[in-house]
């Protein structure tokens, strides 16, 4: 049996750390894989991962090639040879692949099919301006799309079946990729298409049951669900009840959950055996949630991609500790290595080590690196796709992975005590009060189409919005707060939202939730669970207490408690000192607002690691306090240090992280 | 113009990963003031600051271009450019219809001439088959290099002399390889960094 684990996966019993590299095979000379193959392995890869795009091997409707044409389309003999290199490989078999494939890997007919495309409220298909060609992007709802995607999954199972754990080396399935309306995730931007509206009202049948309950919440009457239509924009004269557009909002996110349930479904009954995954491509806001995604039966753990930009630490640090917070298994199905060809940029050796370090030092636990080898429309792998080194990139892989698998890093746990929960809501309410959602034109360097800003559609002016001035749909003006003091006080902290299971919740001394004066009652019913548990739990509220569930009606279960006593704490400002008597805990302290610093301790023999990351552009002496005499022992950019007593002054190049394995003398 | 089929193949980390500083020169990003004509007021954004009211105009002076919208003219303007019959036409010439349609349908006032650089380059180098070798230096050394093939009028390939798999950095290596592989159909061009600044800078 093959499962993922807490720390990576599962394989023969034996947990072995995921740390994977992308290689596609339809895109390099078959005389090159086995010579790229070897490579990966030298540079200490365990597992490849390789997408199975539909276009390319079903080529014309009804026709396929597997190697019988093109030699480099031999998917089985690919697998083979990875098994026969000892290389356990990843699937990723779509339909939607990108890959910076012109059809983002489906075939043209799909895509021309008009039973299958996603509509706009205009209407029309929903266009994609890619690169090479626009193209139509497909409903999730389309039930000819799963019926054509479940026959080419057929077409792959008996290979899939043959090399699937035991007896072959895949050991896990990813079920679509970055599902969520081709980027285009605003709400109004699609999904209008027949499929897709019937979907909908599906949706609002099963959580109404009645036209008569949809009518009371919504202030308009319905004698049948399929009176009624999606909105296409917030209109604030229409006389319907906010409600109305918060279900759309919410029906995106049903569709996104829908679709991977079917896929999952259809992975399913191919009986392989194998564990299904997930990779969300950048939102931990709607239309997309990591722990419903994982809620899906069958699918085990979503990840979030990552492409960070040089010397990035924001959008690192929130995603990492977000997944830190809210997955199964802290995974970047991919993490950018090297850079698509229209992106202006390549990230040097360097930049990348650092964001990589930097994601491990803040939670990531498993890691496919996106890609090893160069391809068609890729480059700064650390492999050519002739199988040449690239000297920098190879050099940065083959020591990262010694290091990380000589250490058993992932074996270690960052245990912050500190909890942030983003109110998922107000991304909602927020993303529903826009007029309308024109699509994007654009895509990366070279298309620059004439875009709309969002911003000029967005309504402000809506109850409950008043409450946070951030001009950001997704981001909140006191979670950011709270954020920033939390990280001048050098206090560690994972993200998650209202949808973190109650155990995992209840593992936290702190946590701050978003909070404002409408929010449903299974959320507040969630905080006050956690509240009401132990002396040693503390939950700040902010800025408001809630009084009112999303239909304004009064529901004040945290407000009740809060009245009683001291269990909840509302803080409707914060500042450093409104911080002060929280009396975290912190082994090691540093002071200076250009490092950072996290702890992982290993749960069996208690030893810890200690990362440090200049985040800023200068070198920096950095002073790190900590109790009694330690010993640090070097694993990466430092030197070791022997018999520190309660202070160590350590060199730290700008955007570098450092890590030590902390020796403490025995008791 | 641009084939559906481009193949993009052995461009060289370094030398490629500054194609945004030469995109900044070819192809430089464009500063619009948008203003959405609502009942309820005039909204405009330009460079991430949202503005309401009158005469957004004269709050952004130096906004290359200004565009008046109305959600109905959108709308039309949505309309057109995801009608099916886009389908069959090439990415750029996609992209030069949707402003010819955006043109048609919604006032753009242009302050600043538009200026598509980069398409009519490309376009000139498609109007005979053939490979364009081009060098950019800074001071003594490559700073960018790329080959683009063209065939039939479409840019089929981007490449680079990583291809050759040495001499990547040695302008004259790469002519000599580049000649011998496209024999009698490649033509190179080499400039400074600075020169194509001056050239194609407005």
């Amino acid at each position: 049996m093959v499962r993922f684990g807490e720390n990576g996966i599962i394989i023969d019993g034996r947990e072995i750390p995921l740390y994977s590299g992308s290689v596609h095979y339809w895109r390099t000379e078959r005389k090159h894989w086995g010579k790229i193959l070897d490579q990966c392995r030298q540079m200490g890869f365990e597992i490849i991962e390789t997408y199975i795009p539909w276009s390319v091997h079903e080529t014309e409707p009804g026709i396929f090639d597997f190697g019988e044409k093109d030699e480099r389309k031999d998917l089985e003999a690919f697998l083979s040879l990875c098994e026969q290199k000892g290389l356990w490989v990843i699937v990723r078999p779509g339909p939607h692949i990108n890959a910076e494939m012109t059809l983002f890997g489906y075939p043209e007919w799909i895509l021309a099919d008009e039973e299958i495309q996603a509509r706009t409220p205009q209407g029309t298909a929903a266009v994609y301006p890619y690169v090479t060609k626009q193209f139509a992007v497909p409903s999730y709802a389309s039930r000819k799309l799963y019926r054509a995607t479940e026959a080419y999954f057929w077409v792959l199972q008996p290979i899939l079946k043959r090399h699937s754990y035991p007896d072959g080396g895949i050991v896990a399935v990813q079920a679509d990729n970055e599902t969520c309306y081709f980027f285009r995730d605003r709400p109004y931007v699609m999904d209008y298409a027949d499929d897709s509206v019937r979907l909908y009202r599906h949706m609002l049948q099963e959580k109404y049951h009645t036209a008569d309950r949809v009518s009371a919440v919504y202030g308009k009457h319905f004698s049948d669900f399929a009176q009624i239509c999606p909105p296409t924009g917030y209109d604030k004269e229409d006389g319907y009840a906010m409600e109305y557009y918060l279900d759309w909002t919410e029906y995106k996110e049903y569709q996104i959950l829908y679709a991977l349930g079917r896929m999952v479904d259809i992975i399913g009954s191919m009986q392989l055996g194998l564990p299904i995954f997930h990779n969300c491509a950048y939102q931990n806001h709607t239309p997309v949630s990591v722990q419903r995604i994982e809620r899906i039966p069958g699918l085990s753990v979503a990840g979030i991609d990552a492409y960070p930009e040089p010397q990035d630490t924001k959008m690192l640090k929130e995603r990492i500790r977000y997944l830190a917070g809210s997955s199964r298994l802290p995974f970047v199905p991919e993490f950018g290595s090297g850079s698509w060809f229209d992106r202006g940029r390549v990230l040097s050796a360097g930049e990348e080590e650092f964001g990589y370090l930097y994601a491990f030092m803040n939670g990531l636990k498993a890691v496919n690196f996106y890609m090893l080898a160069e391809r068609d429309r890729w480059t700064g792998a650390p492999l050519s796709c002739d199988g040449r080194v690239r000297e920098s990139y190879w050099q940065l892989f083959s020591h990262m992975l010694d290091a990380l698998k000589t250490h058993g890093v992932c074996y270690y746990r960052r245990s912050p005590e500190v909890l942030l929960l983003k109110n998922y809501d107000m991304g909602r309410l927020k993303a529903c009060t826009s007029r309308m959602d024109p699509n994007t034109l654009s895509s990366n360097l070279f298309i620059q189409g004439p875009d709309f800003p969002q911003a000029l559609f967005a309504d402000t002016n809506v109850a409950g919005m008043e409450q946070d001035a951030c001009g950001d749909t997704f981001a909140e003006s006191w979670l950011l707060q709270v954020m920033e003091t939390l990280d001048a006080m050098h206090i560690d902290y994972d993200l998650s939202d209202c949808y973190i299971d109650a155990g995992r919740l209840c593992g936290y001394r702190y946590v701050f939730a978003a909070a404002y004066r409408q929010m449903p009652e299974a959320c507040q019913e969630l905080l006050l669970e956690y509240a009401g548990g132990g002396e040693d739990r503390n939950l700040i509220l902010g800025p408001s207490m809630p009084v009112e569930n999303r239909r304004r009606e009064e529901c004040g279960l945290l407000d009740a408690l809060y009245c009683r006593g001291n269990r909840i704490r509302l803080l409707r400002e914060v500042t450093g000192q409104s911080l002060a008597d929280c009396r975290f805990t912190a082994e090691y302290v540093v002071t200076d607002k250009r490092v950072e610093l996290t702890v992982h301790t290993h749960p069996e023999s208690g030893e810890q690691l200690l990362w440090l990351a200049n985040v800023s552009g200068e070198d920096i002496a950095c002073k790190i306090a900590f109790p009694g005499k330690r010993c640090f022992r070097a694993i990466w950019n430092c030197q070791d240090i022997e018999d520190a007593y309660a202070s160590v002054t350590v060199a730290v190049a700008p955007y570098t992280v450092a890590v030590w394995k902390v020796v403490k003398p025995a008791k | 113009m641009i084939d559906s089929n481009l193949i993009v193949e052995y461009l060289e980390p370094t030398l490629w990963g500054r194609l945004g500083t030469v995109m900044e020169i070819l192809h430089p990003e464009r500063k619009v003031l948008h203003i959405l004509e609502e009942e309820d007021g005039c909204r405009a954004y330009y460079c991430g600051t949202m503005f309401y009211g009158e005469k957004a105009e004269e709050q952004f002076p130096d906004a290359d271009e200004v565009r008046i919208y109305t959600r109905e003219t959108i709308c039309g303007f949505l309309k057109a450019v995801q009608d099916r019959k886009i389908f069959e036409m090439d990415i750029d010439v996609y992209l030069h219809a949707m402003y010819e349609e955006l043109a048609a349908r919604i006032p753009v006032v242009c302050r600043k001439k538009k200026q598509e650089k980069l398409w009519k380059i490309l376009k000139a180098f498609g109007r005979s088959d053939g490979v364009y070798n081009i060098g950019i230096m800074q001071e003594e050394n490559l700073f960018f290099q790329c080959m683009l093939e063209f065939r039939a009028g479409k840019l089929v390939r981007i490449t680079s002399a990583d291809r050759y798999g040495q001499d990547v950095s040695d302008w004259e290596k790469i002519c000599e390889n580049a000649g011998r592989e496209f024999s009698g159909e490649c033509v190179h061009i080499m400039m400074t960094l600075e020169e194509l600044r001056e050239r194609y800078s407005s």
